[in-house]
């Protein structure tokens, strides 16, 4: 019994310490994971949220973009099919911001792919968004380009992902 | 003398008979908890696999496939179901094989409901296949025909809505798909062309 407990507390110690160095030394795919999981905190909010976050949400959420971003909405029932600009993509994500009372944003299937320069990935995801009011969520595949700037991922390009090939 | 002493010896030696373990025991752990314990591993184990690898648990979630598959209905997609599968040798009762043990390839099939995953297997469409490779479909008047041909189409139980798709030609691993609900209108029921590629597995039950 005695050598079973030590195997335990023997493999207990290696997988902490893996996930320690895990944790201190990020390959580049957790930390786009790591980025895009805060993104989609950042996109999401609730209710009873104090007036001044709902003020600073446009500029939370332009945060985790380029200040050159491009977003092609394709296949997507919208008015818009392209913004330009962090700038736009603020002021956009203000107006959405007023038109709900709560929306919540998860990314799933996340597959990035880091280019060998490591200052560029590609990601392929999954984006289920629920409003209020909403009977049904929204889902979408996304294909987003990332660029590294200042030590940070950040996303110069956003594309709708059309899984009907019309 | 020496060797009456011996046998006290040796009846002294055997030890006395332990007593059997108690009824609770017995239910929760069995008589032998090491072999318990190893059975137990070994269902984990056999479980994990056969959940992870080869049945994806999955909820339907909306309407479109109603009333085949509900609202929050659950069920599992077999991801093995076009992979390999055995063909059983069959014997003909009298000594020879009529045909070998072999293994097939299993196709989609017009009719097969399956999954369709977006960039993983965590969130997917479910819908059935009506079109092949090669053919061409079109809907007229909520109507499929394939190469001109109306399809009959036993699994549909609502009244069909007036739908309207222009012909198209499917290329080489495109298949159409589409839900069993046609009642509702054609713009927010999400059919048409996809790549083989998203197919992940067949519906299993």
């Amino acid at each position: 019994l005695k050598r079973v407990v030590y195997l335990g507390v023997a493999v207990l110690a290696i997988a902490l310490s893996v996930w320690g160095l895990q944790r201190l030394f990020l390959s580049d795919e957790a930390a786009v994971r790591n980025r895009l999981g805060k993104l989609a905190a950042a996109a999401s909010f609730g209710p009873k949220e104090s007036p001044f976050v709902r003020l600073t949400y446009g500029d939370g959420l332009a945060s985790f973009f380029t200040s050159d971003v491009v977003v092609n909405l394709t296949g997507v029932p919208t008015d818009v099919t392209q913004i330009q600009g962090r700038d736009k993509l603020r002021d956009l994500a203000r107006i959405g911001r007023a038109n709900f009372q709560q929306l919540s944003v998860r990314l799933l299937d996340i597959q990035p792919v880091v280019e060998a320069d490591r200052r560029t990935a590609t990601v392929h995801l999954t984006v289920i968004a629920e409003g209020d009011g909403e009977k049904n969520a929204i889902v979408q595949e996304l294909k987003l380009l990332l660029r590294k700037e200042d030590g940070k991922w950040l996303v110069s390009q956003m594309d709708t992902v059309r899984i009907i090939e019309h | 003398m020496s060797d009456h002493i011996g046998d006290e010896q040796q009846v002294n030696a055997e030890p006395p008979a332990a007593p059997p373990p108690p009824w609770w025991q017995r239910i929760l752990i069995g008589r032998r908890p090491k072999r318990t314990l190893v059975r137990l591993c070994l269902l984990v184990v056999a479980c994990l696999f056969l959940f992870s690898v080869v049945l994806l648990p999955i909820r339907v979630e909306g309407i479109s496939m109603d009333p085949t598959y509900r609202d929050r209905q659950i069920n599992f997609i077999n991801r093995w179901a076009y992979r390999i599968t055995l063909v059983p040798a069959v014997w003909d009762g009298q000594g020879q094989f009529l045909s070998r043990l072999s293994v097939n390839w299993r196709h989609i099939q017009r009719g097969d409901v399956v999954g369709i995953r977006y960039s993983g297997p965590h969130v997917m469409l479910l819908k059935r296949i009506i079109g092949l490779p090669g053919e061409r479909i079109a809907i007229k008047r909520g109507i499929v025909f394939i190469d001109g041909k109306a399809l009959a189409e036993p699994y549909i139980r609502k009244p069909m809505a007036r739908w309207w798709e222009p012909e198209i030609t499917l290329k080489a691993n495109q298949y159409f798909i589409i839900g069993d609900n046609r009642e509702m209108p054609g713009p927010s029921h999400v059919h048409g062309p996809i790549d083989g590629q998203r197919i992940v597995g067949k519906i299993l039950f």
